[in-house]
């Protein structure tokens, strides 16, 4: 300890850059895992919030919510106390800007129905309630709106927040108004009959009798890596991550190990004079936990403050356990690097010391 | 009679070299009491260096005992080998043997951070006083001139209050005046102290301050006739 703060002291302009580098190259980790996973979650937070155990989709539609008819006859044996009915459909918002939306047709009675975090529920057939991410193009609580291509205008009663599927704000409705809508819009399948769903959510059951040979059902997991692009991008990104946490713990190593090479004068001498390789090697580890854990620290707070300061234009999220992994893995490196120096420092001879 | 602090007795060092034997030191028996400020001298390559390893306890002799202030110290471990080199030997090097990023108070503080005890500033105190470095405390090695770096590397050893002390070349990097400023020294805390020093060199000016003089000549050590 007394070694290693006194050269902390000592040779301060060295260390500060050493924290520095620690420092921007775990910035750009925490940041770049924000990023990713604000980006996956506006996948999948608006199905994510159900906390839903699986989702029965029409077989012929391969896992496609979009192409998935159900109706009456098919889901009738399923629905329960803990099922519920969804229809799903995209539509274009335009406002200050365009902008692409989810609408999801639900019953306001049912676990699908989201918290309110503004207004009130949706009552009549033509109210809506949006996600709070389409204030940004300058939707207000009482608005009316209309999609693109369709004649219909909609009130908007409420909004709700985390609301957005495949990264598109979400617009709920009544899902008699849903199948209306998704009618009237250009480009969309007429219904079949006015029974007609996407998608049947389970809340709890696991084991369910249908027929197989019309109808599937996944877990939400298993629905939400289905999604069209979310598996190619979350694998992506998860090994960018990783590879980045790799190559920034390999540097540290390389950094430790080197700041100890260049010390091995000094500890020969130590070494000469009796102090143990114990006492040395403390104080190399020690070393390498202020340095580590001072740069992370800064890397952390610059993520944040940027993170504060970009909340609005990207999709910025702090996961804290993804922030414990890549910490820990970072703490790895180091110790790798420690270990390293350790043993430098076991195997200098102290008689070339003298000699 | 003073204790024997320092006893060799029929010690040999020999390493391969190629398919060459080395004999770097040749049967030696050789002993140090207390008090008792010793000077070898020898061309270099004569097998100094290697008496002097053997003698602080950092390589064992090839055959032979090395007693350490009645420590026997060929029949112990490298870690209590160490701790004997840590509690009972200083060393005083050539190019002074400081860590360059503490201070002169703090050089002396670290024997008392390894071992675990409190620092003795009124030691400390003193003995920077009377090695006339009071005023440097304060500063770094980078900050002090050679002669200063000895005088702290001589009161770092003193502080660790050791039987023996193993000086290796402290005048090298010394002018004349200031070389024997660091002897007398040395030589007076010997006495004063107790300790039983020994300090190779290969200038023959300086051997007027040591109470005996050995000369190596290719392994072989001799006492050499020596009048104080």
């Amino acid at each position: 300890m007394f070694l290693a703060v006194n050269e902390l002291m000592r040779e301060r302009g060295r260390f500060v850059l050493i924290v520095l580098v620690i420092a921007l190259v775990s910035y750009l980790t925490f940041f770049l895992t924000a990023l990713a996973y604000g980006l996956a979650t506006s996948y999948t937070q608006g199905i994510d919030k159900w906390q839903a155990s699986g989702i029965v989709l029409q077989k012929d539609a391969n896992d496609n919510i979009a192409r998935s008819l159900l109706r009456k006859t098919d889901y009738d044996t399923i629905t329960g106390a803990d099922t519920a009915l969804l229809g799903v459909s995209t539509a274009t918002v335009e406002r200050e800007n365009k902008k692409d939306v989810a609408l999801f047709g639900i019953d306001t009675e049912s676990f699908l129905q989201p918290a309110i975090t503004e207004g009130r529920r949706a009552a009549e057939p033509r109210e809506v309630v949006a996600s709070d991410a389409l204030k940004k193009i300058g939707l207000k609580l009482d608005d009316t709106l209309r999609f693109q291509g369709g004649e219909t205008e909609y009130r908007i009663v409420g909004f709700t927040n985390r609301a957005t599927f495949q990264t598109a704000p979400i617009v709920y409705m009544n899902l008699d108004q849903w199948r209306e809508t998704a009618s009237e819009l250009a480009g969309m399948t007429a219904m079949r009959d006015s029974t007609t769903v996407s998608a049947v959510v389970t809340k709890n059951s696991t084991a369910l009798s249908y027929d197989t040979a019309t109808m599937n059902w996944q877990t939400i997991r298993d629905f939400s890596f289905k999604l069209p692009g979310y598996n190619a991008q979350v694998l992506t990104f998860s090994t960018m991550i990783l590879f980045l946490i790799g190559i920034a713990s390999f540097v540290l190593a390389i950094f430790m190990y080197i700041l100890t090479l260049q010390k091995k004068p000094v500890f020969g001498v130590l070494k000469a004079e009796g102090i143990p390789n114990s006492y040395v090697s403390q104080s190399v580890k020690v070393q390498i936990v202020i340095l580590s854990v001072a740069g992370m620290a800064i890397g952390l707070v610059l993520t944040l403050a940027t993170g504060a300061a970009l909340a609005d234009k990207v999709p910025f999220m702090v996961q804290p356990l993804f922030y414990l992994a890549i910490v820990t893995l970072f703490l790895l490196g180091a110790a790798i690097g420690g270990v390293a120096s350790v043993w430098a420092v076991t195997k200098i001879d102290p008689v070339e010391a003298i000699g | 009679m003073a204790k024997t602090m320092l006893e060799l007795r029929r010690v040999t060092r020999e390493f391969v070299q190629g398919d060459e034997t080395v004999r770097a030191l040749r049967e030696t028996n050789f002993s140090v009491r207390a008090g008792e400020f010793v000077a070898v001298i020898g061309p270099s390559g004569s097998g100094k260096s290697t008496l002097l390893t053997i003698a602080g306890g950092l390589q064992n002799p090839s055959a032979g005992t090395v007693v350490i202030n009645g420590i026997n110290a060929t029949k112990l471990s490298k870690k209590q080998l160490s701790n004997v080199r840590l509690k009972r030997v200083g060393f005083i090097l050539q190019a002074s043997n400081l860590v360059p990023f503490l201070t002169v108070e703090k050089q002396l503080i670290l024997l008392n951070k390894v071992v675990g005890t409190k620092p003795d500033k009124a030691a400390i105190h003193t003995l920077l006083v009377e090695l006339g470095i009071e005023k440097l405390r304060n500063k770094y090695p980078s900050e002090l001139s050679g002669g200063e770096r000895q005088r702290v590397a001589i009161a770092k050893v003193l502080y660790g209050n050791p039987s023996l002390i193993l000086a290796d070349e402290p005048t090298a990097s010394l002018d004349t005046t200031k070389a024997f400023d660091v002897v007398q020294l040395l030589a007076r805390e010997t006495r004063e102290r107790g300790k039983a020093t020994i300090m190779v060199t290969h200038d023959e000016r300086l051997i007027k301050y040591c109470d005996k003089v050995y000369e190596m000549r290719d392994g072989v050590l001799m006492l050499r006739p020596h009048k104080k």
